[in-house]
Formats: C-alpha cells, structure tokens, sequence
C-alpha cells in the first residue's frame, strides 16, 4: 500500500515540475472588493484553463505567481457573488491589476447549498431543495424558527398549535406519507440528527403539546435547507421519508470583527376571541332547557322536578363573570442577542449570546431561553482544517394548563358566567356543585406551579484531512444532550382527596453521530466533473428518565416531592433507545457542467428491526440539465437560467415510539400485594421492517430578464408501501389490543411553485419584490391490507380509509334540525334523515373531509426605498378542516354544563323554526359527534406586517458602528375566514400524522406587535 | 499485500460485529418472551401478574363497582365531563364506549395471562409440583371469574331464552398472539357457564383450603354457588356453598371492618378480595365518586343515592338504628351519600364477601323449601351484627324471599350487586334515565368496535 502512495506522489511531483517548467514567469497583484469596497477575504482569482491561482487576504489583497505569459482571462469568484472574468495580457514580471469589485449575486445561483453531509453550489443541484435564510425570517418574533418558515418554502406546512409560549408546531413536507409515529421531517443542525419530538409531559398533564425546537435560537441560523424529493432525502435513508430540514448555524467570516447587537420587544394578545353567553342569556337558556324537559315529562305522564339553578346556586350567589377574559393579560416578551464573527484566512469565529424572556398573553405562562453559542474554524494547513459548533441553552418553560386540562381550556368550558370569581368567603369559587376539589382556572394559574428546566447542547466537532490533492477525509462527531426536569405542584385546595400532589420528572435525552466521510473530486479535462463520496455513519439516541410523585405534605409550601405521605410513584431508568448505522454513496459527475448527473446510495440498519430485517437500501439517482448555458440558448436574452431536474429514488421512515416493537415481551412491575409479577407486554408480528416511499420529481429552475423574475416548479409523485402502523388493531378477545404492523400504501403527489420578482426592475429607486410559494399536495390512502380503517392515535374521529386522504374525517353527516320537534338529524346510510343520538351517529358515519390543506402558501411583497423597507407577508391554506370536538358540548347542549357559544341563543323554540342548533336540553345526551361542528379553515391570514430602516452611512458612521437599523413587526394582524372558532389554524394535544385539525377547548394564536433595534459594529 | 487483506478483514469483522452489537438493544425496562418464561418461578410471577391485571380500574379496581352502579338505579349524578360516563348515565352507550372497552380488554388480557400460564406450566411441573397445582388452580379460577364477569355485562342474563341458548361472549382457553385467535366466535350463555363451571370445579381441587389465600379452595366454592345462584339453579348454590366449612369466615362485629382493611391484609369477612396497598391501588376511583366530604357549601360528591325504594328503604333502617345506614351512608340535607369507600385509602377491594354467601343460601333455601328458621338464621346474622332485632317471625315463601332481598339490598348496597340481582330477579330499574325492564338491551354492554372490526366472527349485540 505505501508504495503505491509514493508512487502517487512521485507522479504529482513530476507533473507539477512539468507544469511550472512549461510557462512562463508572469507574477500579478490586485484587490478583490465587494460593491461597498470592503476587501473580500477569501475570494480567489484563477488564470483560467490553469490550476494557477490565489486567494485574497484580509484587505482583499492578492498575489498570483508563476502566471503564464500571454493572453489570459483571470476568474474572480466568491461564494455569494457573481463571478467575473477579466482578458489580460500578462508579460514576464510584475502585472498589477486595477480592483475588481465583485458584485453580489442577487439569484444567488452560486450560492453554496447544504446538502446532505456536503455542499453543492445552487445552480449545480440536481435535487429539489428549498432555502430560507436567516435573514429573511429574522423579524418575526418567533421562539420556534418552524413558525417562522410558514409559506417561506413551497411543499412545507407549518401549524403552530396555539399561542401558549413553547407550544408545539406541525410540519409537513409535501403532505403526509406514513400512519405511524410522526409524520415530522428529520432536523440536523451543524451535522447534528437533532432529538425533535415532544419529551414533555405537557400533553398528558396540560392538554398541549411543548418542543424541543424551541431551545434553538432562530437569530444564530444561518439557513434552513428544506430537503424534498429522492435526490435530496435519500442520504438519510431510513430517516429521511418525511423530509429533512439541515439548519445552519452562523459562521464567521475573515475580516474585521463584527458586533452584532440587537434588541427586539413586544407585546402579545390573543389573535382572536370567540363569544360564549354571558350570566344572564345562559340563565335565560338554562331554565328554557329545564322548561323544554319538563313539558316532556308531563307529556309522558311523568312529574317534572323542581327547578334549580345551574350549579346549584342559589339565586343571590348568581354572578355575571367573563372567565375567558380573566385568563388573559396583555403579553410581552424582550429580546437581546449579541454576536461577535470575525477571524483571518485561517481562523473563523462566531460567538454569541442571546436571552429571550416571553410572558404570553395567558396568564402565569412564560418562556425563557438564554443560550450561548460559538462556531470555531481554523485551516491548519492545505491538508488539514478543523472546526467546533457548539450551543448551549437553558430554557425555563412555565406551563399553563389548556384544553381539557384545565386553565383557558376550563374557563370556557365549566366555569359558567353566572360563577362568581370568588366566593363570599374570598375563597375561589368552584360552581360545580358535584366536585369536590375546586376547579377554578383562576386557582389552577395561581396556584400550581407547573414548570420545565431543560439544559440543552448541541455540539459537533470536525477535521478535515485534505490529500492527494483530489481527497478529503472527514470525521465528524457530534452530541445532542438534553437534561430536562419537569415539576407539577397541585396545592390540596384543588385536589379531590385534600392533599397537594407533587411531581418531579427528569429526562435526559442524550444522542450521538459520528460520521466519517471520504470525497473525490476532480476535473478531468474541463468538460468532465467527478465528485464522488462515501460516508460511514452511526447515531444513538438513549433516554435516561427518573420520576417521583407524593400526595399529602406536612406544610402547604412544600411543592416538591419530598416528605410526602403517599408515593404516587417512583421510577427511574432507561426509556427510549435506538440506533441506525448507515454506509452511505454519493457520486457526481458533471458534463461540461451543463448535465448534471447525481446517484446516491444509503444502506441503513435500524436497532427498531429484528436482524434479519435490520438493513434497508435506499437508492436515487437524479439529472439535472443547464439548458441555458447551451450554445444554442447564448442568443436569447429572456432566460438567464433555465434548468430542468428529473430525480427518482427512495428513501425510509423507522420513527416509533416502542423502540422494541419487533419481538414480543414481557415487562415487570404487575406486582400484587408486594410480590413480583411480570406480565405480556407486546406481542409482535414477524418481518415487522421500515416503511419505504419511492419519489419522483420533476422540477424546472429559471431566472428571467436578469433576475427581474425567478422560481423553480416541481412536480412531485410519492408512493409509500409497507406503511408502519404502530397501534394496528387486534381483536381485544386474543389478550392483545395493538400491534406494529407493516401494512398498505398511500400516494402523494403535488405541484410546487415558487416565484420571486423584482417587480419595477433592479434599477429603480424603490424596489418592490414579491415572492410567492404555493404547494399543493393530494394525498390519498391506496390499501390497508384489508383492514377498513386505521383510527387516529388519540382522538378517535380522524381515519386513514381506502380512497380517501389520510386524516380525512369519519362522522355521522349533520342533517339539519328537524324543524318541527328540534331534534338533530343525521343522513343514514340510505341518505334519510334519522334522529342523531349516540347510536345512530355511530352508525352511520361516513367520510367527510381532510383536515390537510389542499393548497397552501405564502405571498410576501418587500417595498424599499433609501433605507426603508415595509414587509408585507401573507400565509394561504385552502381546503383543510377543523373539528371543533367542543362544539358537541358547546352548542345548544346546555345538559353538558358547559357555557355555549353564543350562536346557541339561535336555537330552536318552536316547530317550524330554522336554525342549526338544537332544541334544549337538561337530560337529553347531545354528546354526539356530527359534521355540523366541522367546518371549513381556509385562511388567509396577515401573518407579518414589518417596517424597517437603515440608518444611512452618514449617521451611522459618526456613531463609529457599522450598521443601525430599527423596525417595527406585528404579527397576525388580520385573518380571513370562515371559521368562527378561536382559530384556524390549530391543535390539540397528541396530533400525529392520522390525528389532525381537531381542537378542543382551544388557546388562541398570539397577535404580537415588536419593536426592534439592530446595531452592527 | 497478504497481511494487509488479513488486517482489513480482522477490522472489517470487528467492525461489523461491533455493528450487530450496536444496533441490538435490549430494553431494560421489559425483556422478550423466551426470556421471560423459562422456569416454574417466572409462571408463578406472571400468575402474580394475572393478580395484579385484576387490579385494574377498569375490573375490581373500583371500575366494575361505579360503572355498574352507574347503570343500575340506585344513584344519581351530576353532570360529568366525560364522554362516556356520560353515556352511561343516559343508558345511551355506543361501541365506542371507553368502559365497556375497557372491561372488554382488560378481561380477556388478564384472561390471556392465565392462558399464557397454564400453556406453559406443563414444561416446569417437575420444578415444583405442589406449587404447579397451586398456580394452575389460581390461573383456572381468574379465568373463571374473568369469563364471568364479561358474561354478565356483555350478554343478557341466565333466563333470557330457554336453555341460555342466547349469544355469550367467547370462551378464551389458549394464547393469545397477532397472527391467531383473531376470530373467535361468541358461545352461548349456557355454554360459557359450563366453562365457568368447570374452571372452578377444577380449581377447587387444586388450590389450598387456606381461607388467606389468594385465592382459595373456598373461594371457588362460593363463586360455583354464586353463579349457580345467578342462573336461579338454587339447589347447586346451596349445595357448593355448604362445602365451606362453618366458621372459616365470619362476619366480623363492626359493619364497616371490610371496608377498613387494607394493605393486602385478609379479612375474616372476605372469601375472595383483591389485594391493594398504599404504593400499589388503583380504587382511587372508588374514593373519588363516594366521596362523603359534603361540606357547608353546595359541593356534593360525584354519586348521590337516587330518591326512591332505596333511599327509603335507607331512612327506614336509619330509624331502626341499623348500623349499616349510620355509619356506612350519611345524609346529607336531602341527599344520602356512600361511605363504604371512604375508610381506608388502601383498601383491599371485597369481591365476595361472606355476607353474600349467607344471603345466596339464605334466598336458595327459601326457593327450595328449607325450614323458615333455616333462611333466617342465615339473614339474622347479619341483621344482628348490624344491630337490629333478630327476625323470628316472618315465613312463608314469598315473604322470607322478599325478606332476604331486602337483607341483601342493605347489605350490598353500592357493591355492584344491583344491575345483575334485578336481571336475576327478572324485576325493574327505575332510574334516574327512565324505567327500564331486566333484559333492556340498552343495559346490556355493546361489544366494542375494535372487536366488530377485526373478529369476523364477531355478532354485535342488539340496539348497537
């Protein structure tokens, strides 16, 4: 092996003596400048057709030695700029050169793109890959950066669920493709293959769901690459079916150091507020309903009872109070964070810090992060560079409790308007008459303490070893680590048994990667490009958890779990965990670099599948063809780019939440009376294996008339088999309620469009640019093995059914009420109205629509002039649906002992009366499930208005900074639709791919109105 | 050259098994199945494990008692923000129902667990056979009584056609797993009676005359005469119950002693109670809807007894000083409450009680001609120890039945007893919902859609 080495060696050797001896002695000198003359540090000019050239030092500074002599054309070029070529005549000797200035490129087409382990230049990409800049989101006052790409990226979907501070949101990328787990992309962050789903207790205990994806700071993002079709997603193999969303954290650059300095602070309110009865309508409609029930009765030759009042209040204990708004407060939250970057030709650095502290517009919900981070690179040598991104963060999360857990979610369901806010005694009121621990939203938000502190890092460290010139070896290592520690106090006053509860729960959620990476790349006569790579990788995600519980303390103030007199549970140990090698190829070749060939290869095996099925293969190849830099495209002056992309390929989802579903086990812990018991835990289908998703993508990238209009169009076909259904029904009389399974198929296809113009022209004094993104997704569920239906997870109205979307809904349809008898009626399975109640609206439940939009996007309209610039940012979703599952309770069903929505005073009082809410009632159960709480939530929606300005050179200078400028942001300042709930867009708790677009006692969206202050110096 | 390619495949292999190690975790907090039964010491753990499944809240963790009363008519509820107890409360169930469902599954899972056991018990019998008897009688008499507690919720009673030739539920005698089982089909009452029958009967002979077992021989005997009794198959209920021995149980002095003892400690009252300890309970649920805690404000706790027979059946006694309407319910304004569950927070939960043993062959000599003084002094015992007069008078057929149901209506209150004796008594609920008939199918559970579903073999019952 070393022979061949020195071999090697001694050939490169020969050959470079060759070529210094060839040419002739020409030595040039200049300055690379960008367009505001600062020296480009970094960039290289190039004597074309020569491997001769030089790199430009901090003052942009360059030297080329060894130049031939003669005419020859020089290449500048910089990352991010456009590149230019100069004729020269050198002669033997010093040439100096007049300064080059470099202009930025406004398409960006040599613009680096992240890919999947590497980078491509944008124009190069044979993938469908969406970009969003840092930059561009970098207003919008958002502590989770995945509501900020909302309608940024075509084929990307972005839910927030509601406005509590550290909510969790949904992302789709290009629809659903899979019933198990979580339809949620793969985030790596630096390299990292971060730990991105919901580790709280929140759902469980609060009635909403937290992320993870909130410990990550969006002002230190560089870019979000979106990855969607084959050619992009299949290098993450098995983990990659959903899509991938690679964020990169910011670097520095040589030069100067920067300080970047910003503050940005706001305050927040409730998007919107919905109407429920007040004291006196919702006494008028109960005693009507007792009337109603009462007059049946008597009908049926029964004796009515006595009235009384709701809540069994007595007549001077009635209240006017308006619960929802004693939930609210006017939120506000600050924002600092400071940044130096900086470095020289071989060192770079970015650290920085920042610290946000959110108090949301709920009362006693808060959120704070403080993170510090730094990005260290360093180019030993020609042969060696190495580098470190490290984060760290705290984020201190005060919980609120929502939907049918309590807080907002209590106050507009049970808590009647005729409650008082206390009772006569001062003591928090408790209205129904049948609990014997207050529930009262008030003393739920003063009184317990409800809290999450997680640590978080996420670090990688890398080294490059570059050899033979055409090589380099990468090793790559990288921990995500997060401790969090959860605690839930219930004073005794709220509970039933008068005894405070205390919880402490602890996770410690710690994942590695290590990937080892060898490149080629080289240029074989001009016209042919090779590049190829082969990764070795390996990842592991363990889960660490311990949890106690007391009931019943000596002192009210203890809120631990320490000294109590009950233990409602102790455990700790190992929870999740799992672990994927993968050998993953790349290979690239380029001719004349105007076709572009790309084929990729990952062999994945997953600790989720037993050794025999342990390893998947994921192939894709893709072509992508300049057609504009063809000769016969040099005459027209319309297209500066036009390319056209084809790519196909595979790539896997393996996302459980049982990390040992593939054998059947037996667990301990069913003990009785305090000996040891083991039982079945899971009992499992053989062969069980990943879900495969072959996708197609026909893409078309353009830039016409010098960039005054830009885009890319995609058409997209996916088709998923061996769907992973992890809660697959058995029949319950076999001792087994679910088991994982492999069954079915379902297909996605779509159309993707995104447009950016440069409306008056890049020489106009005020510029206007629009950008807009629009995807369009048709999902559809082709098999499920024979099986009718798959249910959702959790809340069980949504399904997967043979034929139609998944998700779509499965409910009895509304039929109108019966305008003589008032009663609700429902179409059977012969389409004629029967009477709903719980049996019949079971069956005869049909599908009735999808809770995914069927279009959906964004519209964004950038007006500048001088330094100021107006933000106009618009977010669209057409054709989704929302079950409001409160409606059943909230609309004319005064027998729930909910309050109603005000649209029940429209309710029916007589035969012959028109109206869509039924006669009322005290005993009759109206708990039913019906399309008429199904509705239409199309938005369109005002998601960013901002106002911005650049303080000129002038009068920045005289403060010696770089830059200022200052902006104004509000967020969802207007919503159009016909929804009439809290909002559109929205979730409860436990979504997942099949459970979507339900919400139940809801928490409104956040209207945010920021101020912000940017200094660079 | 030769030594390079040995180098590369030692690490090749090093590295590939390292792989396979990498990527095999196991769990720590469960293990595979073929390490989880390998002797006779891991069946008696999962027969532990059969013990502990009966503790759930969805059986006699307190699930059956509230649901069952719930339907029957003795209470009645306020408002409740769940959908379906609600359900219940209407008499309006779906197949969606979360009790019904949960009865369902967790019968037939702990069902499974007693098949899973007597599967296997054959392969380790040599280990320990005296012990293999004991855990096969205690696996026999869980399955048993699991049978029949779905028996009785999800088919109409004994009596509904002649020979019980009406839809049962199915009759569970082996594993469980996802590939078999799938579609086992609903047998007949009669026919998963007989099963029951011999379950117990079997039992019997295996499991220790030990009236502190867990479960013991005795404790199949009074289940053989309960659900003999439950068919009206009177002469068989008298005979299995005088195979107890006199004075192995008792009653005990106070009336609320069964209800005080807790910690997995026995009570002398109790021929088969399930087990619960301060760190190991599920019959929270219990505590919560018996709440007592009536303070000076409106705040009632969730189950109050529904004004009618029983409440006046209650003050009637509470004026004759019977202890059992003193101490074990509490008027409150108008309202009477239960206090049977409020004594002790770890409670063990009685399933049979020895009362109820006396009251089966108290009413079954009544049925088949037993000497007046005979079914008396079976009733009088528990009149005495409840404080009030013996009862020398009353006989006659008619009247010593009426006397020994009415025993038995203060005796078992609020235990789950009422849905299934006015089914056997072929009578009528008047509850709060409406006057219902025994067998109103609306009473009886639907079988959970899930089951509908994936068994084809599966009939859904009536109405549903």
């Amino acid at each position: 092996m070393k022979q061949i080495y020195a071999r090697q060696a001694l050939l490169l050797v020969f050959l470079s003596v060759i070529t210094t001896l060839t040419y002739g002695q020409a030595t040039i000198t200049g300055k690379i400048l960008s367009e505001t003359k600062e020296g480009l540090i970094g960039a290289t000019v190039k004597v074309k057709g020569t491997s001769t050239g030089a790199a430009a030092d901090l003052d942009g500074n360059y030297k080329i030695e060894n130049a031939p002599e003669g005419k020859q054309v020089l290449v500048y070029s910089y990352v991010g700029y456009s590149p230019k070529e100069i004729a020269v005549v050198l002669t033997a000797g010093e040439n100096a050169q007049n300064d080059v200035v470099l202009k930025e490129d406004k398409l960006l087409l040599n613009e680096v793109v992240v890919v999947g382990y590497g980078t491509q230049v944008k124009k190069e990409l044979t993938s469908s890959i969406a970009t969003v800049k840092g930059d561009d989101v970098k207003d919008a006052p958002a502590y989770n950066f995945t509501s900020a790409l909302q309608g940024k990226a075509s084929g990307v979907q972005v839910t927030t669920d509601n406005g509590l501070a550290g909510a969790a949101t949904q992302v789709r990328i290009r629809g659903t493709k899979t019933l198990s787990n979580t339809a949620e992309p793969l985030y790596v962050i630096d390299g990292v293959q971060i730990v991105a789903f919901d580790i709280s207790d929140a759902g469980s205990r609060l009635g909403y769901n937290t992320s993870p994806l909130s410990s990550i700071n969006p002002a230190d993002i560089e870019s979000y690459e979106v990855l969607k079709d084959a050619a992009a997603t299949a290098i993450y193999g098995a983990r990659g079916a959903n899509g991938v969303i690679i964020i990169t954290t910011k670097s520095g650059k040589a030069g100067k150091t920067k300080i970047d300095v910003s503050y940005s602070g706001g305050v927040s309110m409730p998007a919107n507020k919905i109407k429920l009865l007040n004291g006196s309508d919702y006494l008028k409609l109960h005693h009507e309903a007792y009337a109603n029930d009462s007059l049946e009765i008597v009908k049926s030759g029964g004796n009515p009872k006595s009235y009384t009042l709701p809540g069994g209040l007595s007549a001077k204990d009635i209240a006017n109070t308006n619960w929802i708004d004693q939930m609210f407060r006017l939120g506000y939250y600050n924002e600092a964070n400071i940044s130096f970057s900086g470095g020289d030709a071989k060192t770079t650095f970015y650290v920085s810090g920042g610290i946000r502290d959110d108090k949301s517009f709920i009362k006693d919900n808060k959120f704070q992060r403080i993170n510090l981070s730094a990005n260290i690179s360093h180019t030993a040598s020609k042969y060696f560079d190495f580098g470190v991104n490290t984060k760290l963060t705290r984020t201190t999360n005060k919980y609120s409790a929502a939907g049918g857990s309590g807080g907002l979610g209590l106050a507009q369901s049970s808590m009647l308007p005729v409650y008082a806010l206390k009772d006569s005694l001062g003591r928090y009121y408790d209205g129904d008459a049948v609990r014997s621990g207050i529930q009262n939203p008030l003393a739920d938000v003063e009184l317990t303490k409800n809290q999450n502190e997680s640590w978080r890092t996420i670090s990688n460290v890398y080294a490059n070893i570059n050899f033979l010139k055409y090589f380099t070896f990468r090793n790559e290592f990288g921990i995500d680590f997060i401790y969090q520690n959860e605690n839930f106090y219930t004073p005794k006053v709220l509970t039933r048994d008068s005894l405070a509860t205390a919880a402490d729960r602890r996770n410690f959620y710690l994942t590695w990667n290590y990937a080892g990476s060898l490149k080629f790349a080289k240029d074989f006569k001009q016209n042919h490009h090779f590049e190829m790579i082969g990764v070795f990788t390996a990842t592991n995600t363990k889960e660490k958890y311990s949890y106690v519980g007391q009931r019943g303390f000596p002192v009210d103030s203890y809120d631990e779990p320490r000294g109590g007199t009950y233990i409602d549970g102790a455990t700790a140990g190992t929870g999740r965990e799992f672990s994927f090698v993968s050998v993953v190829g790349r290979a690239i070749y380029q001719y004349k670099k105007r076709h572009l060939f790309q084929l990729s290869l990952r062999a994945d095996a997953s600790s989720r599948f037993s050794p025999t099925k342990r390893w998947g293969y994921f192939p894709a190849l893709s072509y992508g063809w300049i057609l504009s830099d063809e000769k016969f495209m040099q005459k027209q002056r319309v297209f500066d780019l036009l390319k056209f992309r084809l790519s196909a390929g595979t790539s896997g989802n393996a996302e459980f939440t049982d990390d040992f579903a593939y054998f059947s086990s037996f667990s301990g812990g069913q003990n009785y009376n305090n000996q040891t018991g083991i039982g079945p835990d899971n009992t499992a289908v053989k062969n069980l294996t990943w879900e495969t998703t072959v996708k197609s993508d026909v893409g078309l990238d353009f830039g016409i008339l010098k960039s005054r209009l830009s885009g890319s169009f995609d058409f997209y076909y996916e088709y998923t088999y061996n769907m992973l259904v992890q809660g697959y029904p058995l029949s319950p009389s076999s001792g087994y309620t679910t088991v994982a399974k492999n069954l079915g198929k379902m297909q996605n296809m779509g159309v993707e469009l995104m447009l950016t113009s440069n409306n008056l022209g890049p020489n106009s004094p005020v510029q206007w640019k629009t950008t807009v993104t629009f995807g369009l997704n048709r999902n559809k569920i082709l098999d499920l093995g024979g099986v009718p239906e798959v249910s959702g997870t959790n809340y069980g109205d949504n399904r997967a059914l043979v034929g139609y979307p998944v998700g779509t809904w499965y409910l009895a349809k509304y039929a109108g009420i019966d305008p003589q008898t008032g009663y609700m009626l429902i179409y059977d399975d012969k389409g004629n109205k029967v009477i709903a109640d719980a049996t019949s609206t079971v069956k005869y439940r049909q599908a009735v629509g999808r809770p995914y939009p069927l279009f959906n996007g964004g519209l964004n309209n950038t007006f500048s002039y001088k330094g100021i610039s107006l933000d106009i940012f618009l977010t669209y979703s057409y054709g989704n649906m929302v079950y409001d599952d409160a409606g059943k309770r909230q609309v004319g069903n005064m027998g729930y002992g909910f309050n109603q929505y005000e649209e029940t005073l429209n309710r029916w009082q007589k035969p012959g009366d028109q109206t869509d809410v039924q006669k009322l009632s005290l005993i009759r159960n109206y708990d039913i499930n019906t399309t008429r709480d199904l509705h239409d939530a199309s938005f369109l929606r005002l998601r960013t208005l901002s106002l911005s300005y650049n303080f000129p050179m002038k009068i920045v200078n005289q403060f010696k900074a770089r830059s200022l400028r200052i902006f104004v942001t509000a967020t969802n300042l207007a919503t159009a639709t016909k929804y009439k709930g809290w909002d559109p867009e929205t979730n409860r708790d436990k979504s997942g791919p099949i459970t979507q677009g339900v919400t139940y006692l809801a928490t409104p969206q956040a209207r945010t109105i920021s101020f912000g202050v940017n200094v660079g110096l | 050259m030769k030594k390079l390619i040995l180098l590369a495949s030692i690490f090749l292999v090093t590295a590939l098994s390292g792989c396979k190690k990498f990527l095999d975790i196991q769990p720590k907090f469960k293990f595979s199945e073929s390490l989880a039964i390998n002797s006779y010491s891991d069946l008696q753990k999962t027969t532990t494990g059969a013990f502990s499944a009966l503790q759930s809240g969805n059986l006699y963790g307190g699930g059956f008692i509230v649901n069952d009363e719930l339907m029957a008519d003795w209470i009645k509820t306020g408002s409740i923000s769940d959908f379906s107890l609600n359900q219940l409360v209407s008499r309006q169930l779906n197949a969606f129902n979360s009790v019904s469902t949960g009865v369902w599954n967790d019968a037939y899972k702990t069902i499974n667990i007693c098949n899973i056991v007597l599967y296997n018990l054959p392969k380790f019998e040599n280990e320990d056979p005296a012990g293999t008897k004991v855990t096969k009688g205690e696996c026999l008499f869980i399955r048993a009584i699991m049978h029949y507690e779905l028996l009785r919720r999800f088919a109409q009673a004994s009596g509904y056609t002649a020979n019980d030739a009406h839809l049962g539920v199915p009759i569970r005698l082996t594993p469980g797993n996802a590939e078999e089982g799938q579609d086992t089909k609903r047998s007949t009452v009669a026919e998963v009676y007989a099963q029951i029958q011999s379950d117990l009967e079997q039992a019997a002979t295996l499991l220790p005359a030990a009236a502190n077992a867990r479960a013991s021989q005795y404790a199949a005997y009074a289940f053989l005469a309960k659900i003999n009794f439950t068919q009206n198959k009177f002469d068989k209920a008298i005979e299995w119950s005088e195979k107890i021995p006199v004075n192995v149980f008792v009653l005990k002095d106070s009336v609320n002693s069964v209800f005080s003892t807790g910690e997995g400690l026995p009570n002398a009252e109790n021929i088969f109670q399930v087990d619960n300890n301060l760190n190991d309970r599920s019959n929270d649920v219990l505590h919560e809807r018996f709440s007592d805690k009536a303070s000076a404000s409106s705040t009632l706790p969730l189950y109050i007894m529904n004004p009618g027979y029983f409440t006046s059946l209650l003050a009637t006694q509470y004026s004759l000083g019977d202890k059992r309407a003193l101490i074990l319910f509490k008027k409150f304004a108008t309202n009477w409450l239960c206090r049977k569950y409020t004594f002790n927070l770890s409670m063990n939960t009685p399933v049979l009680r020895y009362s109820e043993l006396l009251l089966i062959h108290a009413e079954s000599l009544a049925e088949t001609g037993g000497s007046d003084a005979d079914v008396r002094k079976d009733y009088n015992q528990l009149r005495v120890r409840a404080g009030l007069l013996a009862d020398n008078s009353t006989s006659g057929k008619a009247a010593l039945i009426a006397a020994v149901r009415q025993e038995r209506d203060m005796e078992l209150a609020m235990e789950g007893d009422r849905l299934f004796e006015v089914r056997r008594r072929k009578a009528q609920y008047f509850s709060a919902a409406g006057t219902f008939n025994w067998d109103e199918p609306r009473l009886i559970y639907p079988i959970p859609q899930q089951e509908v579903d994936q068994n084809k073999n599966m009939v859904q019952n009536p109405g549903y």
